[in-house]
């Protein structure tokens, strides 16, 4: 480090100091020769920190040649930035630096970097909710803990929430609840601050408007050909979870309660025999068996016919369970694991019984095929 | 499909572009929200070389409830139920948006090296896992090796 500081670089570091103020920090050696420059660089919003959705600092390392021989500049702390714009940014900055050479360019570099950060100044991070980006046009949100929403995604986020808050809370005894609800973010479970009102007025974000639809390809079909390959290998092993095994020990329990319904036969092709018992028992310890209530009233009522049906089959089965004469376990090894595996695993296993919420004749099981039409029509 | 949510879309394709080590979901084939799913038992666990198999169903207003989850292969696990069916807070009241399929099993895997036997879900497993550990570790070696290994 030259011990006598470049003139020009003197008068440059007081101008940067007076112009910046608080944003830049300056390093000089013991001798008093500045070798570093730092500044907070914000889009300019009128001072609007509010509007600020992008930050980054500027670190400008002086040569020992500067300003003859270009500086080093780095890009720290970004927020709401990702690579692919720092990346055009360090170019800019790059080219400046090439075509400067000899004259002080500092305050040229912090006004390039924050003219890119006013001219952009929309978070390039996905919203987590959605996991699509910010579009020029979209409502978000910054929160208080530096992470960013559309308006719509927090919205229904908050809305779901309140719900299940207030659901829980009717469930417990008049002195255990609590009136106070937060809404958490997401990412950090921090309380924020928002009026779900207002959120809730805000349009669909534009980039989940425009998406496009995604069609299953070879790869996509080589994977779901090994994960069936790959049941049929477990299930022959007995590796498999047995619903009916598992029901007969749980039948004696009032809850959780499993109707069986036993329909290897396939009601109308494979399509209804897809059904997924246990989804909404995922339930931890404390709730077992508790059934998810949307599905309850969405059986449609032919589907109501088949499971009538295979009622009627399952009690007459049920009759016979000694000899098990009717229902034969499926042939010991299907030739390819192709389609046909497919539809016998479904069967099997997870087709044929629902968790109940309590004893009754009222059955709930249904298909999966069926369950996405409807869901999705 | 067509009206499938945005998101689950684009979850499905990262899932399927940059697959997470040790972890593989494919949607079915009829049902573009039920997913079939094996997690590699992790190494170090008593679960290690086992292919674990798991369905996973995304219910009607995921991201804002949590996805469905259980195991279809058997397993010897303290929080994991004879049907499969798995204790986990984020799977309940502790589900964020912010959580995503990967995430969740991800955790599943997590939960395979960390059995807390402290919060079960299935009694006697845990009851054998907090007496006797040793053996319990055994049993879970053992079920790994004839259920969920391949040959």
């Amino acid at each position: 480090m030259e011990e006598l500081a470049d003139e020009r670089v003197l008068e440059e570091i007081e101008a940067l100091e007076a112009i910046l103020m608080d944003d830049v920090s300056v390093k000089k050696s013991s001798g008093g020769t500045p070798y570093l420059v730092e500044a907070d660089v914000f889009p300019a919003t009128a001072d609007d920190t509010d509007q600020q959705y992008v930050r980054v600092t500027v670190e400008v390392k002086l040569t020992l040649g500067y300003p003859d021989t270009p500086p080093v500049v780095v890009l720290r702390n970004p927020r709401g930035l990702d690579d692919e714009r720092l990346r055009v940014i360090m170019d800019q900055i790059e080219e400046k630096c090439q075509s400067c050479c000899g004259d002080p360019i500092i305050y040229d570099l912090i006004e390039l970097v924050r003219e890119h950060l006013t001219s952009s100044n929309l978070p390039a991070c996905p919203c987590t909710i959605c996991l699509y980006g910010f579009s020029e046009g979209d409502q978000f949100i910054k929160t208080t803990c530096y992470h960013y929403y559309h308006a719509y995604c927090l919205s229904e986020h908050a809305t779901k929430t309140e719900k299940f808050f207030k659901e829980e809370q009717e469930k417990l005894p008049q002195f255990q609840r609590s009136k106070t609800f937060e809404v958490l973010c997401p990412i950090c479970r921090e309380p924020i601050k928002c009026d779900v009102e207002t959120l809730s007025k805000a349009p669909l974000p534009l980039a989940v408007q425009s998406a496009c639809i995604m069609e299953p390809d070879a790869k996509l079909r080589e994977l779901q050909d090994y994960m069936s390959a790959l049941y049929i290998q477990q299930k022959e092993k007995g590796g498999i979870i047995d619903p009916d095994a598992a029901d007969s020990k749980v039948l004696l329990v009032n809850e959780p309660y499993y109707v069986v319904i036993k329909s290897s036969q396939t009601v109308n092709g494979s399509s209804t025999s897809n059904s997924n018992p246990f989804f909404g028992s995922g339930e931890s310890c404390t709730n077992i068996g508790r059934a998810p209530p949307e599905e309850e009233t969405t059986t449609p009522r032919w589907r109501q016919r088949q499971l009538e049906q295979q009622e009627r089959q399952r009690q007459r089965a049920m009759q016979q369970r000694d000899g098990r004469p009717m229902q034969q376990p499926k042939p010991p090894k299907p030739p390819k694991p192709t389609k046909t595996n497919d539809d016998d695993d479904d069967d099997d296993d997870n087709a044929d019984h629902e968790p109940q919420r309590s004893i009754g004749r009222q059955r709930r099981g249904r298909g999966r095929g069926q369950k996405i039409n409807h869901r999705n029509r | 499909m067509a009206s499938l949510p945005r998101r689950i879309i684009k979850e499905t394709q990262r899932l399927l572009q940059e697959p997470v080590p040790g972890i593989s979901a494919v949607p079915d084939e009829n049902n573009a929200r039920y997913f079939h799913v094996i997690v590699t038992g992790p190494e170090g666990s008593p679960f290690e070389g086992g292919l674990f198999k798991l369905e996973l169903f995304l219910p009607e207003d995921y991201p804002m409830s949590a996805p469905k989850v259980r195991f279809i292969t058997k397993i010897y696990h303290p929080n994991i139920d004879r049907l499969g069916r798995i204790c986990l807070d984020i799977l309940k009241d502790k589900w964020s948006p912010a959580l995503q399929i990967r995430t969740v099993l991800l955790s599943i895997q997590a939960l395979l090296s960390a059995p807390n036997p402290d919060d079960p879900l299935a009694n006697d497993v845990a009851e054998l896992w907090r007496v006797n550990e040793a053996e319990a570790i055994r049993n879970a070696k053992e079920w790994t090796r004839k259920y969920a290994m391949e040959d």
